[in-house]
């Protein structure tokens, strides 16, 4: 019943093509995290003001939630010092474009703050070094290896792969596990992510723009958007803090402590 | 981990690879049987499993790290304790620290 | 080997170091100096960690007036991390002070980044060991309005304030801290502390019993009591309801009903007695126990 393979690989296709592949490829991601960590420049230094405009807000959501722990006085003085000092604007740092706000203003345009250049910059970057080598070796493969099938997967697979593993090779009937050069690289573009972990260790970036889409917003949920009108958010931030009513958890503690010690 | 829990789980590893092996060499055997049989495991590799996973878990319960307090005031209770404060930070405050004070004291005692 | 990095590891992050006496900072600083000398420091340790130790290496040998010691370890933190470091400036800021004096220190923390968290505190340091207090304490106003997140300052001011005698602005401060570190029990009996001291320059100055030294005391002892909540057998949360509880038993004409108060200072001084009877405190706590159940 032993039948005859119906392909039989070249051993140096192995020698010669697959591992290059895969050794080029790993080298190029270790090539593209150094390279990210030299462009990356260091996060640019807040003026004063600018730390007191965006520290202030996180003190409306301290009282907010801890407010509890504090007697009713110091809490009324602090609810009632927030909320004019966050209407009347006092935090931000552009006092004079302040008192002009009832003016007519251009929209904001994330390119005129300094802070919103460089990170477009910095994401500008983080795209080229991701592209320009995945360009050049995916021309590289196409010149020199287009259409080459490179081994056979151990295992059997459904018709619906055969686009995954063989694209670049235009054979209807060929078993779908023979993996063509063109998928070995698309294998080895999403599969090196823990190779690289191992090698670089977790926090790297030799995956390039692979973890871009994941790691977005969560940089801007950190500090603020570029362009955006953070007096809007000290007006709601007063709303909320008018909102909270208190309720003094001390109240009633010494009956707490009588009845547990007692 | 104790020497006794070690000894407990690998001795429990090894009675549970024995018994793995037997079922296999158990159902091999039946293969080769001629008189087509439906007979199931015998008992002894049966009560070998269960005690071998008894034992396991016991191992393990006895190498088990000492069980930590879940309520906060217990556990800040121990850090006081072991001067581990975490909020000792707030009334030492290092970003303040008098460097010429404490050489002075120092130097003070030390005579 | 371990049990060496938990020890140093543990005195940077709780900073010990500023409390300890002398014998206990010169045994701590011989660890150190044996771990980071003996190359033991690299081997074991993740950069973070080790840079730390490198921190209290620092610390305790510019206390122990190992001069030369402290600027090796300042150099070698200096080469990894450059002179623009933040936490480099601010032991470079530290080594000078106590090396040339407050005004070569001065002279090098003006000639860096004004808004490193570090370098303020360092300015404002020099401020107050040169005893000006009243631009002392209005710089450090300056600086919570610029960070009013920083936990630390808020403490430090209050105890600017508590050095001035001026207690309600302590106690706000203290407030304040609270809403930014919920659980931090000490800074509740420290509020309870500054509310006594409060009550009792309220009563000097009235000569008699008035509402407001009663309700500071009350105070007193919800925020003791929430103390020993948060930690449970906490000494100095059990002493401050102990002695709080017992003034408020001897006022002549309460305003309000005291009756409970009277069953706190019997839990008080019960808990406090298991305490020192089962020696379940550190050595000084269990002095401070004893004093203020033989006092009160």
């Amino acid at each position: 019943m032993v039948t005859a393979p119906d392909l039989v690989i070249d051993p140096s296709l192995r020698d010669w093509v697959l591992f290059p592949i895969l050794l080029v490829m790993i080298l190029v991601g270790i090539l593209r995290h150094y390279i990210t960590l030299l462009l990356q420049s260091s996060p640019k230094q807040l003026d004063l003001l600018a730390i007191r405009e965006q520290q202030s807000l996180a003190r409306g959501a301290s009282l907010r939630s801890n407010g509890k722990l504090i007697p009713p006085s110091s809490f009324q003085s602090r609810k009632t010092y927030l909320i004019q000092a966050f209407k009347n604007g006092i935090f931000l740092k552009d006092q004079e474009a302040f008192k002009n706000k009832d003016e007519p203003k251009p929209p904001a345009n994330p390119l005129a703050e300094p802070g919103g250049m460089d990170q477009m910059l910095n994401m500008l970057k983080g795209n080229m070094v991701m592209i320009v080598p995945q360009t050049l070796l995916m021309s590289w493969i196409n010149f020199f290896f287009s259409g080459f099938i490179l081994m056979k997967l151990p295992f059997p697979l459904t018709v619906r792969f055969k686009s995954i593993l063989q694209s670049g090779v235009a054979t209807r009937d060929l078993d779908v596990r023979w993996v063509s050069s063109m998928s070995w690289y698309f294998l080895n573009l999403f599969g090196l992510r823990s190779v690289y972990d191992v090698i670089l260790g977790s926090n790297n970036s030799a995956g390039g723009g692979m973890d871009m889409a994941g790691m977005n917003p969560g940089m801007m949920g950190g500090g603020l958007q570029p362009g955006q009108d953070i007096y809007k958010l000290y007006l709601s931030e007063a709303e909320n803090i008018e909102l909270t009513t208190h309720e003094y958890l001390l109240e009633d503690i010494e009956d707490r402590i009588l009845e547990k010690y007692e | 981990m104790s020497f006794i829990s070690t000894a407990i789980t690998v001795f429990a590893l090894l009675l549970l690879f024995h018994a793995g092996y037997s079922a296999y060499e158990f159902s091999h055997y039946l293969k080769h049987l001629t008189v087509n049989s439906n007979a199931t495991l015998p008992i002894d590799i049966i009560t070998e499993t269960i005690v071998a996973t008894g034992l396991f878990a016991l191992g393990q319960v006895l190498g088990a790290d000492k069980l930590r307090p879940v309520s906060f005031a217990k556990w800040a209770k121990g850090l006081e304790r072991e001067g581990k404060s975490p909020f000792s930070f707030l009334e030492r405050r290092p970003g303040y620290m008098n460097v010429t004070k404490l050489r002075e004291e120092y130097a003070s005692t030390k005579k | 080997m371990t049990t060496i990095i938990d020890t140093l590891r543990n005195a940077h992050t709780t900073s010990s170091y500023l409390t300890l006496p002398a014998e206990s900072l010169q045994s701590l600083y011989d660890t150190s100096y044996k771990f980071v000398t003996s190359g033991a420091a690299a081997r074991s340790l993740h950069p973070e960690g080790l840079y730390n130790v490198f921190e209290l290496h620092f610390f305790l040998s510019i206390i122990t007036g190992k001069d030369s010691e402290a600027s090796a370890i300042l150099t070698t933190l200096t080469d990894r991390f450059g002179q623009d470091s933040h936490r480099v400036g601010v032991l470079r800021s530290i080594y000078l002070e106590a090396t040339d004096g407050p005004v070569k220190a001065l002279e090098f923390l003006s000639g860096r980044q004004d808004t490193e968290l570090g370098t303020l505190k360092r300015k404002i340091v020099i401020l107050k060991s040169s005893n000006q207090t009243s631009l002392y304490i209005s710089e450090l106003l300056k600086l919570v309005d610029n960070y009013p997140s920083d936990a630390e300052s808020w403490a430090e001011l209050a105890s600017a304030y508590l050095e001035a005698g001026m207690y309600a602005q302590s106690i706000f401060a203290l407030h304040e801290v609270l809403l930014l570190v919920p659980l931090a029990y000490n800074i509740n009996a420290l509020v309870g502390e500054t509310s006594l001291l409060y009550a009792s320059s309220l009563h000097a100055a009235s000569s008699s019993h008035s509402v407001a030294t009663e309700e500071r005391l009350l105070e007193a002892v919800k925020f003791f009591l929430r103390s020993v909540e948060l930690c449970e057998d906490y000494v100095r949360g059990w002493t401050g309801v102990l002695v709080a509880t017992n003034r408020i038993a001897a006022i002549q004409k309460p305003f309000s009903d005291t009756s409970k108060y009277k069953r706190l200072y019997d839990v008080a001084r019960k808990a406090l007695t298991k305490i020192v009877e089962t020696k379940d405190a550190s050595e000084s706590d269990l002095n401070a126990a004893q004093l203020v159940l033989k006092n009160y």
